[in-house]
């Protein structure tokens, strides 16, 4: 504790007092002013039951004094002034406070409660004063009490001179120059001091002629009324003057304080033990308010650490939120969006179940119709699978009569030739039937008289030609036969016999090819016509029987070939055959063709094995090849057939000495359909049946064509 | 004077010695009586025995090996249109026959097997005309 704060305590409880002058507010005014007479008081409080309700100062008292009121019917409770301004003990820590606290309310008396309002007692200005030390005056007291408030004055429009007189007359050291403010309140502007008269003399101025405005102190240096006297102090040591006009708060002239009255105000000897008190009471005050100060600087210091960092954390905070914030409106945005998003698929996927829902009602109907549809259609389905199967059966039978046909037309084709086959040795049988038959009716009675005419000569030259005649040779074409019959007629008719181109004819016909030195005499006979006619006839029969021999075997061979190969075979299965026998039976069926100009080339062997086949429509595949190799070389050129058994297998060629197959149209030869032939002459089904039937044996065809040369190979597995 | 001729034409032999036969028993010296085994023959001794003496008839064969009758005898007869031509035949599509009517005025046609009375009585009324 500071022996200073200690000191100021000690002295505001010096200053209380303790036991004021206390009367009930019924008390009468004239009571009241006897007793503070009495007792030397400026005041007294008027109390009821330890309530403080108001107080009556020495100040009040004269106020009353000059009022004409009548005093003694006045009762303290009607003059005092109330709502006393108060102070609680604990708060009047400090002396300097309290006499401030007094001066800003104008007021002399400060009435001290406890915590509970019970009053301790009263601090007045006198009491105070009295606890102080004369130096504290200086600083507690105001201008306004010291000053000197009669200041005399003149406007600055007054002569030097007026105003030196002023000051003589009225024995002031200054006149301070005023100007006239309203309600006859001064402004002071400047001032005068005897100094400056002195000043004046000693210059020589004229100071009748000098109007003061020009010569006063200006600018006045002034001090309101309620400064210390210790600033008023402060500022004449400043200036180095002696004086300060007072100027109340509107700035108008309230008095004059001079170094005097500061003088008068302060006891010297005391001033220095109350400066002291004063700079102690500062110190303390100083170092109280550095403490104070480091305090609040070290709380500011906390303050702005704390604020910093609450600034940070703010920062950061704001930050965060900002962040937030935006997460939470973009989030916001997207919920919004999205929800908006939810809303829309929504509606649409109602929309769709509807849909749906309707199709698939109406889906579920058409499957409803689809599924009795479709047992429908799988019952038609079922109908046409089988009526498939049996087309397919049909197509079978088809094809199978198709392969048939096909051989029936090639049997068609070979009509021509077979049915000329046939019909040529029957033509040669009929006549020469007829021949021996004629014979026999017209001729034969008439023989025993011919012989019996035949001279003996005659006979031996007759039976010789017809001897000549059956032994004659039919190797001869009739081409050569034609020039053996002309070289006869040049012969006969060197001979001089006549007729000689028939007897030429008939001599030939009967074997006589030359050499006819034998015969001559027959030819020079005068029956030679005769005899030789009748040799002829007799010889024809020998030539008719002949023919009809070979004849009816040319007949029989067709009708074989015929009857083996439109042979069906009963029972549809696989036959023991010669493939060299069946190819010869179709060499039979075309001799007609062939004979003429086509040479036929045969390799192979004479003891071919017989094989498991079908056979009928085996030789329906050479058929085919043999008469497509004729055709492809019209009838002339040379018809080569290999036949060749080895490793498990026959090969059959059949080639030809045609131009060849056009490569354009090689690819196509095996198609259906396909033909070069005219239309009507091939059914365009050969190749392909060839290829079926091969197949059917589980054998291949190859075909190989350079012109001059084409060779059909059937491979056929044993 | 040289006896006019008839021509027999046939690929087969045995059907030339048969026909030669008839014809020889029926007419006897009164013709020349020729034979060839194919068309192409034939065409080679016509112009030959033409040169000679007269061909008359020509009896046919129509089914051969190269030159089918219809064809030779169109052929004849563009060089001799007098000659009678008779077809005999032991097969002959009816196009081939018109053909040679039309073309080689084609006098008739017989088919195989024949009767003599039949081929005999032709060949007359075409020496009648």
């Amino acid at each position: 504790m500071s022996p200073n704060l200690f000191d100021n305590q000690t002295l505001i409880e010096q200053a209380l007092e303790r036991n004021p002058l206390m009367m009930p507010p019924e008390t009468p005014l004239s009571e009241a002013i006897a007793t503070m007479n009495q007792q030397g008081t400026s005041y007294t409080l008027i109390t009821q039951q330890e309530e403080l309700l108001g107080i009556i100062t020495e100040r009040d008292v004269v106020r009353l004094a000059v009022s004409e009121k009548p005093l003694g019917e006045l009762q303290l409770s009607e003059v005092m002034t109330q709502n006393l301004i108060t102070c609680p003990r604990d708060r009047a820590s400090n002396i300097f406070d309290l006499l401030t606290l007094l001066h800003s309310a104008q007021i002399r008396h400060l009435p001290i409660t406890d915590a509970d309002g019970q009053l301790l007692g009263v601090l007045t200005g006198e009491s105070l004063r009295a606890v102080l030390k004369p130096t504290d005056l200086l600083q507690m007291g105001r201008v306004a009490d010291i000053m000197t408030a009669t200041v005399t004055t003149a406007t600055p429009e007054t002569s030097a001179f007026d105003v030196a007189q002023l000051m003589a007359t009225q024995r002031k050291s200054c006149v301070v120059i005023c100007t006239q403010g309203k309600d006859y309140l001064k402004i002071p502007v400047g001032i005068l001091t005897e100094r400056d008269i002195i000043k004046f003399a000693a210059e020589n101025i004229d100071l009748a002629q000098t109007k003061v405005e020009s010569v006063m102190t200006f600018p006045l240096l002034s001090v309101p009324s309620d400064a210390t006297l210790w600033e008023a102090h402060q500022k004449m040591q400043q200036h180095r003057i002696r004086r300060l006009v007072v100027v109340d708060r509107g700035g108008y002239l309230a008095g004059i304080v001079t170094q005097t009255n500061l003088l008068q105000a302060l006891d010297p000897a005391q001033m220095y033990a109350t400066v002291e008190l004063l700079q102690q009471t500062i110190a303390e005050k100083t170092q109280t308010l550095q403490q104070m100060n480091e305090q609040m600087q070290r709380a500011e210091a906390q303050l702005r650490q704390v604020n910093e960092n609450l600034e940070a954390q703010v920062q950061a905070r704001t930050k965060e939120l900002m962040i937030a914030n935006a997460q939470l409106m973009q989030a916001l945005q997207e919920r919004t969006a999205a929800e908006t998003e939810v809303r829309h698929l929504n509606a649409i996927l109602e929309q769709r179940v509807e849909e749906r829902t309707a199709q698939l009602q109406q889906t579920n109907q058409k499957l409803i119709k689809e599924i009795s549809d479709r047992q429908q259609a799988e019952i038609s389905l079922r109908h046409k699978n089988q009526e498939l199967a049996r087309t397919l059966q049909k197509l079978q039978l088809a094809q199978q009569e198709l392969i048939h046909s096909e051989k029936m037309a090639i049997l068609g084709q070979l009509i021509a030739g077979v049915a000329h086959e046939i019909n040529t040795p029957l033509g040669a049988i009929r006549s020469s039937v007829q021949n021996i038959v004629d014979f026999l009716t017209d001729h034969l009675d008439k023989l025993p008289e011919f012989f019996q005419n035949l001279s003996q000569a005659r006979r031996k030259d007759f039976f010789t030609l017809l001897k000549t005649a059956r032994q004659k040779s039919t190797v001869f074409s009739t081409k050569q036969r034609r020039q053996f019959k002309k070289a006869l007629r040049q012969e006969l008719e060197n001979c001089a016999i006549a007729n000689s181109d028939t007897i030429a004819d008939t001599l030939v016909d009967l074997g006589v090819y030359g050499e006819i030195e034998p015969f001559l005499p027959l030819l020079q006979d005068s029956d030679s016509k005769n005899i030789l006619r009748t040799a002829y006839k007799i010889s024809s029969l020998t030539t008719s029987a002949e023919t009809i021999v070979t004849a009816a075997e040319r007949a029989a061979k067709v009708v074989f070939a015929l009857k083996t190969y439109t042979h069906d075979s009963p029972t549809g299965e696989k036959v023991l055959a010669n493939i060299a026998e069946g190819i010869e039976t179709i060499l039979i069926l075309y001799s007609n063709q062939i004979k003429q100009s086509v040479e036929i080339v045969r390799n192979y062997p004479s003891n071919l094995p017989y094989i498991l086949c079908y056979a009928d429509e085996l030789n329906q595949v050479w058929t085919n090849l043999i008469q497509n190799a004729l055709q492809a070389m019209n009838y002339k050129g040379t018809l080569t057939i290999d036949i060749l058994q080895q490793d498990n297998q026959v090969q059959v060629s059949i080639g030809d000495s045609g131009s060849g197959i056009d490569p354009e149209i090689m690819p196509k030869i095996f198609d259906p359909f396909f033909t070069t032939k005219p239309a009507g002459e091939g059914s365009g089904l050969g190749l392909d049946i060839v290829k079926k039937i091969v197949e059917k044996h589980g054998g291949e065809i190859k075909v190989e064509t350079i012109p001059s040369k084409t060779t059909f190979t059937v491979f056929l597995p044993l | 004077m040289p006896k006019p001729a008839i021509l027999c034409v046939d690929d087969e032999v045995v059907v030339l010695d048969s026909l030669k036969i008839q014809l020889k028993n029926e007419f006897g010296d009164n013709y020349l009586y020729e034979i060839a085994e194919s068309a192409d023959e034939a065409l080679e001794i016509i112009d030959e025995i033409e040169a000679e003496t007269p061909i008359l008839v020509i009896v046919s064969d129509w089914l051969m090996p190269g030159l089918k009758g219809d064809e030779f005898l169109i052929k004849v007869h563009e060089k001799y249109p007098k000659i009678v031509k008779v077809m005999l035949t032991g097969q002959a599509d009816s196009e081939a026959i018109e053909r040679a009517k039309k073309a080689a005025n084609l006098h008739h046609c017989l088919s195989k097997p024949w009767d003599v009375k039949e081929l005999i009585e032709t060949i007359k009324s075409g020496l009648n005309q």
